[in-house]
């Protein structure tokens, strides 16, 4: 029994201490998991100015309709491997790459009277007089 | 040689008393309502693998009586029991702290179905096994006898499993791990572990003198 005791009161001691080492030895900012537990849905996107921007899935898909602002900031690097690798304020992300649909080619104007070419009007050469 | 003994004891004490005071000063990041459960977590963790060490290192040698002469076997086999019971509260602790957590963001079914969390979900899921695992084989002292001395045995020898499952679990997903004093419990609690089970294996008990017993004869 009173070795039952004994080993309670070193349990409870044990936690106290280790308790307060920890609060004591880790500063002012607490040690916490990996601050992206899941990495968030991002897409990369290239502007027609050849801007790279990392935005989240749901504002690319407006973005290139509206040039809605960008989400999440990240810098991209250019591995060896060819691979780029796309770090965000949480950490490494997995990108999926979508480029902006290419504008497509204006549509004929439908023909009109009003901005038909005008028909090129036959006009008589000056006639000049030569000299006898 | 005893005053030099008991005088480092006492120094190694008030250095380490004086470092936790710090950490239960007011102004500690530990009682901000946002990373008290963090806090809290962590030591519960660390603690449990301590009491969960000396549960299987109590075990082992008192099966292997290598400490005979040294402690009672009634006494280990309690150090053994209580301290084997607390560490699992302690585990239980550890995870439950983290529901209400804000810091964390684990939710239930994330804590206590192995493999279903976000964050490293291969170590948390060791983590979980392991208190699950801990559990059935400190529940089998109950119905010991329900279930036999040698599948009792079968399953005690889980222990070792669960051991190393929370051991490996801490090590890996500790964020505390590169503490000195963490590590150091870390390295001492693996180690001695393995020791222990080397000596479980290779430890032959003395053979028992058995006076001679004049006047009665064996059939």
């Amino acid at each position: 029994m009173g070795t039952r005791v004994a080993t309670a009161g070193v349990v409870a001691g044990g936690f106290v201490l280790s308790f307060g080492a920890l609060a004591a030895g880790m500063g002012a900012e607490p040690s916490s998991p990996a601050p992206a537990l899941e990495a968030p849905p991002v897409q990369l996107v290239v502007t027609q100015d050849g801007t790279v921007m990392v935005v989240s899935a749901e504002a690319s898909a407006t973005m290139a309709a509206e040039g809605a602002a960008v989400v999440l900031e990240a810098a991209v690097a250019a591995r060896a491997d060819g691979q780029a690798v796309v770090t965000t304020p949480q950490g490494p992300v997995m990108v999926q790459a979508t480029l902006p649909p290419a504008p497509a080619a204006p549509p004929p104007p439908p023909p009109s009277v009003a901005t038909a070419p005008p028909k090129p009007v036959a006009t008589a050469a000056p006639r000049t007089s030569r000299g006898s | 040689m005893r005053a030099m003994l008991f005088a480092g004891l006492a120094g190694l004490n008030v250095l380490f008393l004086s470092i936790t005071l710090e950490g239960f000063a007011p102004e500690s990041p530990a009682w901000s309502g946002e990373h008290t459960a963090w806090y809290l977590s962590r030591s519960a963790g660390l603690v449990a693998l301590v009491c969960l060490w000396v549960g299987v290192a109590g075990g082992l040698f008192m099966s292997s009586a290598w400490l005979d002469g040294l402690v009672g076997r009634g006494r280990l086999l309690a150090i053994h029991q209580s301290a084997t019971l607390a560490g699992l509260a302690l585990a239980a602790t550890h995870a439950l702290v983290l529901i209400p957590d804000g810091w964390t963001d684990f939710t239930t079914v994330q804590l206590f179905v192995p493999f279903a969390a976000d964050y490293d979900a291969g170590l948390s899921g060791i983590g979980t096994l392991a208190f699950y695992l801990s559990c059935v084989v400190t529940g089998t002292f109950w119905i010991r006898g329900l279930i036999g001395p040698r599948m009792w045995k079968r399953i005690h020898y889980a222990g070792f499993v669960a051991f190393y499952a929370a051991w490996w679990h801490g090590f890996k997903l500790g964020t505390d791990t590169q503490e000195p004093w963490v590590m150091a419990i870390y390295v001492v609690t693996g180690l001695s572990v393995l020791t222990a089970v080397i000596v479980r294996v290779t430890y032959r008990r003395p053979a028992r003198r058995v006076a001679p017993v004049s006047g009665v004869k064996v059939a």
